[in-house]
């Protein structure tokens, strides 16, 4: 009896076993293919991290990063930093021009996901979405050309609209209070398709059911966006808060490169502007990695934070 | 099976992406170790250039530098040439280089513009440079390079290597070694620009508006500003029905200051810092004196009034052609050796090119400098090192030497093409050949084009260019030459003297000292700062930018070195 019970469980041990084995097999693919985004940030996220020793270091061009002739020099970068008469304008800049993009186009995104969700002909939203989210695939470059062209003092259409109403001229460009609204204005532009895709994805989700059961209560498409859409997309709506809260120190630096000029950096440089230019264009390569590093740290800490307190003022968290 | 398809096509990507990335990764730390102990060999003795028994070679090409095809890799800028039909392009000169040297060359080719931004990624990056490389315009770059060991001293061997440099520019300027040796008595870099250069930034007018105006060319800054509001005050010049005239317009700030900056006493040597040493070998910086203070303020009066570009700020080099190619502008502050294309830009000067429709203006004079004074650049710049991985630094070494200063070389880059352009006579000296009907040469006075490596003025560019159409170019140089007086300031060294921590200070202070200097400059200009009111933060503000340490790092500069 016993042996007959052991043999038994030998066998549902070996079935098991095998379902198990069988299971992995089928799924090696898939295991394989998490390889490659796994190698894609192995090597190209976390090796070349051991870089940033050059950060504590008076590290010069042709320098090994890590060897024992390397000349090490504690904070001496960071207090270089933080001793530099401008760096309070740096984070200034840095945190406005992040705070001011998230306040602005995020609920921009939302609102259009929400808006493009209301239309009722299917066609018509497809139309919509796409046209609005080819600009995101247009190059910075192309992108800053094109503010340049329409923003011009001397030929750009708004001042010639502005100029035919009978006013004067703006130069855009070249003044300093100009430059925020042009940056997120533009970006608005750009991004709000993309943005409002993940979103549109989000409410997409939403059960039917909910929406019909609304309707037999005489519910409005306005209480059912406030009353379903919005609470049901509340997760999604956090976790791309956070994932933005996350990356409040960094300002993507090629645009705002692109579009100031000496008159604008005043509210336009950056963290990320200033260490290209101290180490791509003075060779202060320790300097910019001081910098990146710091960025990094407080935009981690930043993340964890904002992560714990939406955890638990909404149950929702990246964690 | 459409598993196991899966499966390697999967396997594959893994496999090609590793292997992209270990490519792009940082070196491994056998490889650094690899590099310090690189860095520490002495820079290796020279190899004789290759001596055969029979050196019949030698007779049958002078020019040769060996007697096999050697291959060197070089990397520069792009020439602005590229794009001219020949003989204004500079491939000519190139296949003439190859032929008369036997040394070919591969290029890596990198934008102007971006230059100093590559280059200084490439030093960073530990890849291995290229044979010969371009240190574009920071000179720090440069010293930095050396210092760290990666160009090769050339000081020891330079009167054995550079014979044709060194007889070449001390016609020019006896102090030149002197200038491109560091404190330590190396040289990383030679220069092939050299002093005095005859094509400098000056005021360039529009012929056609002056001749409608009946106006004459201005000679005081009161004279000028008679002008500029006369032609604001005609109105539509162009004759195009809209109200698009640019009264006065340059491709920055910074290309004003050497045509305005002399009439208020501004010295305006062309430089990374704003630092000049007055007669008494004081150092001083420019940015805060009373004279940039004067002429600041004159300036955004014209900004006010509507004289000066309202873009002056945002500005590029092809943005002005464009201006000026649409007949838009009076006065532009440019190289006068753009007068001549500029004026060809016009539609007048498109129908007829033979006729100068942009003169090159006088320079001006103020209550503050009331001598006529040009800009000098008594500078060198255009410095081209040799990677101390280079296998053979001499042959190297040898072929710029070729390049900047060979007597034929000169020639070639001065005249053109030997059979299209010109030809030797019995003497040999060069026989300029007519251009054909109804067309000029169209030669770049700044060499042949813009050859993308270093390169000098000549007289000989002179000459060839006085044989054509730019004669009024030259004759205006040597007008400007008898009559005006040229800065008699002692510079502050460019890339030699500085030592290793004086280097360092640079790097630490310059960038953010001009951007600051930029910064309020524009806005002084523009009109949002007042220069007499914040005048003084803004002075406080460079100097907590690192103004007076500069200072007395250049004083001390200038002190070992005159």
């Amino acid at each position: 009896m016993k042996k007959n019970a052991k043999t038994q469980k030998g066998k549902a041990t070996r079935m098991r076993n095998s379902k198990r084995l069988a299971k992995i097999r089928s799924q090696i693919p898939y295991w394989v293919m998490l390889l490659i985004p796994l190698a894609f940030f192995l090597l190209v996220r976390y090796w070349p991290m051991y870089g940033l020793a050059i950060a504590f270091q008076d590290y010069k061009i042709g320098d090994p990063f890590i060897s024992s002739e390397s000349r090490w020099a504690g904070f001496k970068w960071f207090q270089t930093l933080f001793r530099n008469p401008n760096f309070p304008r740096l984070v200034r800049n840095t945190l406005a021009i992040n705070i001011l993009s998230i306040l602005i186009s995020f609920p921009i995104s939302i609102a259009f996901a929400l808006l493009l969700n209301e239309i009722r002909f299917k066609k018509l939203r497809n139309l919509t979405a796409n046209i609005s989210l080819l600009p995101y695939f247009i190059s910075t470059v192309v992108i800053v050309a094109i503010i340049y062209s329409v923003f011009s003092v001397d030929d750009g259409l708004v001042n010639m609209v502005i100029q035919k109403l009978g006013g004067k001229k703006i130069n855009f460009l070249a003044e300093s209070k100009w430059f925020r609204p042009l940056y997120i204005g533009s970006g608005i532009w750009q991004n709000t398709g993309f943005n409002a895709v993940v979103f549109t994805a989000a409410i997409s989700g939403i059960d039917p059911n909910l929406y019909e059961a609304a309707a037999l209560d005489g519910s409005t498409r306005l209480k059912n966006i406030f009353h379903i859409t919005i609470p049901c997309i509340l997760p999604t709506i956090i976790i791309m808060l956070l994932l933005r809260i996350g990356n409040i120190m960094t300002v993507g630096y090629e645009k705002i490169i692109l579009m100031y000029t000496p008159s604008t950096y005043e509210v336009a440089d950056v963290l990320s502007t200033y260490a290209y230019r101290a180490g791509l264009e003075n060779q202060k390569y320790s300097l910019s990695a001081a910098i990146s590093l710091i960025n990094s740290v407080v935009n981690v800490v930043l993340l964890v934070s904002a992560n714990k307190a939406t955890k638990k003022l909404s149950g929702s968290s990246l964690w | 099976m459409k598993k196991l398809t899966a499966l390697l096509l999967v396997l594959a990507m893994s496999l090609s992406l590793v292997a992209c990335s270990a490519g792009a990764t940082a070196p491994t730390a056998a490889s650094e170790e690899k590099v310090v102990e690189e860095k520490k060999e002495e820079v290796k003795e020279a190899a004789p250039v290759e001596e055969a028994a029979d050196e019949s070679w030698k007779e049958e090409h002078p020019g040769w530098l060996c007697k096999d095809k050697t291959t060197f890799t070089v990397y520069t800028w792009e020439g602005e040439s590229s794009s001219y039909l020949p003989p204004s392009n500079d491939l000519f000169f190139w296949k003439w280089m190859e032929d008369y040297t036997n040394v070919h060359i591969e290029w890596e080719v990198a934008p102007y513009a971006d230059f100093d931004t590559l280059i200084a990624a490439k030093l960073a990056s530990g890849e291995k440079l290229n044979d010969i490389v371009m240190m574009g315009k920071q000179q720090q770059t440069t010293l930095s390079a050396g210092q760290n060991g990666m160009l090769v001293d050339l000081a020891p061997h330079w009167n054995d290597w550079f014979s044709n440099v060194e007889t070449y520019f001390n016609n020019i300027d006896v102090n030149f070694k002197g200038i491109i040796t560091n404190s330590d008595n190396t040289i990383y870099a030679v220069p092939g620009f050299a002093a005095p250069q005859q094509n400098r930034i000056i005021l360039l007018f529009n012929t056609l508006w002056m001749d409608k105006l009946g106006l004459k060319i201005p000679e005081t800054v009161e004279e000028f500003e008679a002008v500029l509001r006369a032609m604001k005050e005609a109105g539509d010049l162009n004759g195009n029905g809209l109200d698009d005239e640019i009264i006065f317009t340059a491709t920055d700030v910074e290309w004003l200051l050497p045509s305005i900056g002399t009439a208020f006493g501004v010295e305006t040597i062309e430089s990374a810092d704003f630092y000049a040493a007055g007669a008494d070998g004081v150092v001083y910086p420019e940015y805060t004196t009373e004279n940039m203070k004067a002429m600041l303020g004159w300036l955004n009066g014209l900004y006010e009034e509507g004289l000066l570009d309202p873009e002056i700020t945002t500005n590029t080099m092809d943005i002005v052609a464009e201006k000026v190619t649409a007949d838009r502008v009076g006065v532009v502050s440019m190289y006068s050796s753009f007068a001549g294309s500029y004026g060809n830009l016009t539609s007048a000067g498109q129908a007829d090119p033979g006729k100068e429709y942009y003169s090159i203006g006088k320079p001006l004079t103020s209550k503050w400098n009331s001598t006529p004074t040009m800009t000098m650049y008594n500078n060198y710049s255009r410095y081209a090192g040799i990677a101390s991985t280079c296998e053979n630094p001499e042959l190297a070494a040898r072929w710029l030497d070729t390049l900047i200063a060979d007597p034929e070389a000169l020639i070639i880059r001065a005249c053109g093409e030997p059979g299209n352009t010109f030809e030797f006579d019995a003497n040999h000296n060069p026989v300029y050949k007519p251009a054909p009907e109804g067309q000029a040469w169209s030669i770049n006075p700044l060499g042949c084009g813009q050859i993308p490596m270093p390169h000098i003025q000549t007289d000989l560019q002179l000459n060839f260019s006085k044989s054509y159409d730019q004669a009024w170019y030259v004759d205006s140089y040597t007008a400007n030459q008898v009559e005006y007086a040229t800065w008699k300031m002692a510079s502050v060294p460019k890339l030699g003297g500085y030592s290793e921590e004086e280097t360092e200070l640079r790097n630490l202070y310059q960038a953010d000292l001009k951007a600051g200097w930029q910064e309020y400059r524009n806005k002084f200009i523009t009109g949002e700062l007042d220069t007499e009111a914040d005048w003084d933060a803004y002075a406080k503000t460079l100097s907590a930018l690192g103004m007076d340490e500069l200072t007395r790092c250049y004083q001390s500069v200038y002190n070992r070195t005159h």
